[in-house]
């Protein structure tokens, strides 16, 4: 009697090796595609708590936040969704500590996580004091200052830059930083002013009101921009705070994923 | 005894060479159903096998088809960048000098429709050293790649080089004639504002050109002879001037953007009517 | 054998959710889109207004040539800020635009910059939402 070791089935599509495909789908971020993978171990032993825990996670990765979980890892996958949301750049989520006995990596990353999302909202309470040491010497000062720039925001105020270049053309502006502005304001008002004065002066009249009208329309330009350039760069200061605050926190990867978390427990 | 063991040898002989054997026809079949998705256009389908196959053939015998599935899918839905690194894997794994060259044609290819003509020509100066006998294809990819530039002369050249068919020499030679000389129009406007705008074509623009100028050329006048210079000045730099530049900036933007017409009537009629090897 | 197994994959193998449409290749270039003249409808104070728009493009603007860096062009600025807001705001909004165009400043540095390479400024930017 000979025996037959080739099963009909195609060795890629094992079970372990289906496992093995979807894993290596999912840190493709092919997402749907790991699910669907993984969802074909679902006759087969290899059908555990594990592979549920990435049909859950693909659809987190996918933004469907309320799907019923399958595996039993609630509070990974918890810490997953507020992770994503946190990523997504939903300022004001709130991250609320599960109940977690065991000081394990995934309290240590939910602390960082409330941490971050403290300081986005502005807030910093004492259980945030008492553990942004977690990020250590560097992570804590950019963070601290940071959340600095939150409370205490550096504005400029748009009436007294108005009224600073109502007095001298561009002086607003230079109060604002646009100092390329300020000269173009200085230049084109101060030309056209001066065209004005020397027209009228010497009885050219029409060429006089030709300038003069020109002169205030630059003028009142360069008022107006004045105003709105304080009110652009207060907008752009708290930009580049957000840019800053997410620029370190992709930079330096603080917080661990959800599945390496449970890797490693 | 000693036949039972032999026979359970002999058994385990035939299994063992089935099992390998067995590997080996799974990998075939597996290529052969990504193969089978990419030719009814399921893309993504046929990527995520090829990747599958990637995956689990880590002696990398079928390295140069699955890379080669993977850079048509990636083509076919306008991933070039990822197409191009596809391709170049395949490049590297191909078992021999056609199956590599077949690979870095097909990059080439990717830089001619990205129109990135400047990595085109870093590539293809390495490839002409290391496939010497392969120089009249490249002759002819270096034609499409002028073609695509707007650049018929050269293209004519590089076809004629590579005993390309005639019908793409005498486009090129109709491109080159209908096309507008940039020089001869820079020159015509600088002479006399709005003549290179008439040599485009654009007649109205060509008129009003010529009408700020002269107003210009008055407004200046007038206050030079009142000894108003400060005011000549300034009347020279936002009226004279400015339209000055207008006429010749304009005849620059009309000149090129008739011969980008020319060169996308061309490039059309080319990818629909023209058979042979194109981008 | 071969064939039978894909049959056999092809119908019963997994269902596929997402997928990647294919890309139309053109080999056409763009052309960067012309200043474009606005139809002459509406009631009379429209009318009007288009006819001096249109009127400043092909008299004004059009012979100027291509030298402003921004996007939309200064004109397209006016008709947008005035559609946003009073016509007074709208003529400051314009003249601060002017100004800026002027501007000696590395202006890459504070805009962003669209497929064209021209910088985007559009009013909305400027005024302030109620």
């Amino acid at each position: 009697m000979l025996i037959f070791p080739v099963c009909a089935q195609n060795s890629l599509h094992t079970p372990e090796n289906i496992y093995k495909f979807s894993k290596h789908l999912f840190d493709l971020g092919f997402y749907d595609k790991a699910e669907i993978e993984f969802n074909r171990l679902s006759t087969t032993p290899s059908f555990n708590d594990t592979s549920k825990f990435y049909i859950d996670l693909s659809r987190i990765k996918r933004g469907e936040y309320d799907s019923h979980f399958l595996s039993p890892f609630r509070a990974h996958l918890t810490y997953a969704i507020d992770k994503e949301k946190f990523e997504a750049g939903r300022a004001g989520t709130t991250v609320k500590l599960p109940e977690i006995v065991n000081d394990s990596s995934l309290s240590i990353n939910y602390l960082k996580l409330k941490i971050l999302t403290d300081i986005q909202r502005g807030i910093f309470d004492e259980e945030d004091r008492n553990n942004i040491y977690l990020f250590g010497e560097d992570g804590s000062n950019f963070l601290l200052s940071n959340l600095e720039r939150r409370i205490d925001p550096k504005t400029k105020s748009p009436l007294f830059t108005g009224i600073l270049s109502a007095i001298v053309p561009g002086l607003g502006r230079v109060y604002t930083g646009e100092y390329g502005d300020a000269a173009a304001s200085l230049l084109l008002t101060g030309i056209f002013g001066y065209l004005t004065y020397s027209n009228f002066k010497d009885g050219y009249m029409q060429r006089g009101f030709i300038f003069g009208l020109i002169t205030a329309f630059f003028q009142g330009g360069n008022i107006y921009g004045s105003i709105v350039s304080a009110s652009l760069y207060n907008q752009n200061e708290k930009e580049m705070r957000e840019k800053e605050f997410f620029d370190f926190y992709y930079g330096k990867k603080p917080l661990k994923p959800a599945e390496k978390i449970l890797e490693r427990e | 005894m000693i036949l039972r063991s032999l026979f359970l040898q002999f058994l385990l002989f035939l299994t063992l060479s089935k099992v390998t054997n067995g590997q080996a026809n799974d990998f075939a079949s597996q290529l052969g159903y990504a193969d089978s998705l990419l030719k009814v256009e399921k893309y993504l389908e046929a990527y995520i096998e090829a990747e599958r196959l990637k995956l689990f053939d880590t002696s990398g015998r079928f390295g140069f088809e699955s890379n080669m599935i993977s850079g048509y899918a990636l083509r076919a839905t306008g991933r070039y960048s990822e197409a191009k690194v596809a391709f170049e894997m395949a490049a590297v794994a191909g078992k021999n000098r056609d199956e590599s060259i077949s690979a870095e044609q097909e990059i080439l290819r990717l830089l001619i429709l990205e129109r990135k003509f400047k990595k085109f020509d870093d590539r293809i100066a390495v490839l002409e050293k290391v496939f010497p006998d392969k120089k009249s294809a490249f002759l002819h990819w270096k034609g499409w790649r002028f073609a695509f530039e707007g650049n018929w002369q050269e293209a004519k050249h590089h076809f004629e080089l590579s005993d390309s068919s005639g019908f793409l020499t005498a486009l090129c030679d109709s491109a080159e004639e209908r096309s507008l000389s940039l020089t001869k129009g820079l020159l015509l406007s600088v002479l006399i504002p709005g003549a290179g705008q008439a040599y485009a074509g654009e007649y109205i623009n060509a008129a009003l050109s010529l009408g700020w100028v002269a107003f210009g050329v008055y407004l200046v006048v007038d206050a030079l002879k009142a000894e108003r210079f400060f005011d000549a000045l300034i009347e020279a730099n936002f009226v004279l001037f400015r339209f000055y530049r207008g006429n010749i900036s304009n005849t620059i933007d009309y000149i090129n953007r008739r011969n980008l017409e020319i060169k996308n009537e061309n490039l059309r009629f080319l990818q629909f009517n023209y058979r042979g090897l194109k981008p | 054998m071969n064939r039978l197994i894909v049959f056999v994959w092809l119908f019963c193998g997994v269902i596929y959710g997402q997928s990647w449409e294919a890309v139309r290749v053109d080999y056409a270039e763009e052309i960067p889109v012309k200043k474009k003249y606005y139809e002459i409808k509406g009631d009379v104070p429209e009318v009007v207004f288009r006819v001096l728009v249109n009127g400043y493009r092909l008299f004004i603007s059009e012979p100027d040539g291509e030298n402003c860096p921004f996007s939309p062009s200064c004109s397209r600025f006016f008709v947008e800020a005035l559609g946003e807001t009073n016509i007074v705001e709208a003529v400051l909004l314009t003249s601060d635009r002017l100004i800026r165009d002027t501007s000696f400043d590395n202006k890459y540095k504070h805009y962003h910059i669209d497929k064209y390479g021209y910088l985007i400024d559009p009013p909305s930017r400027y005024i302030k939402r109620k």
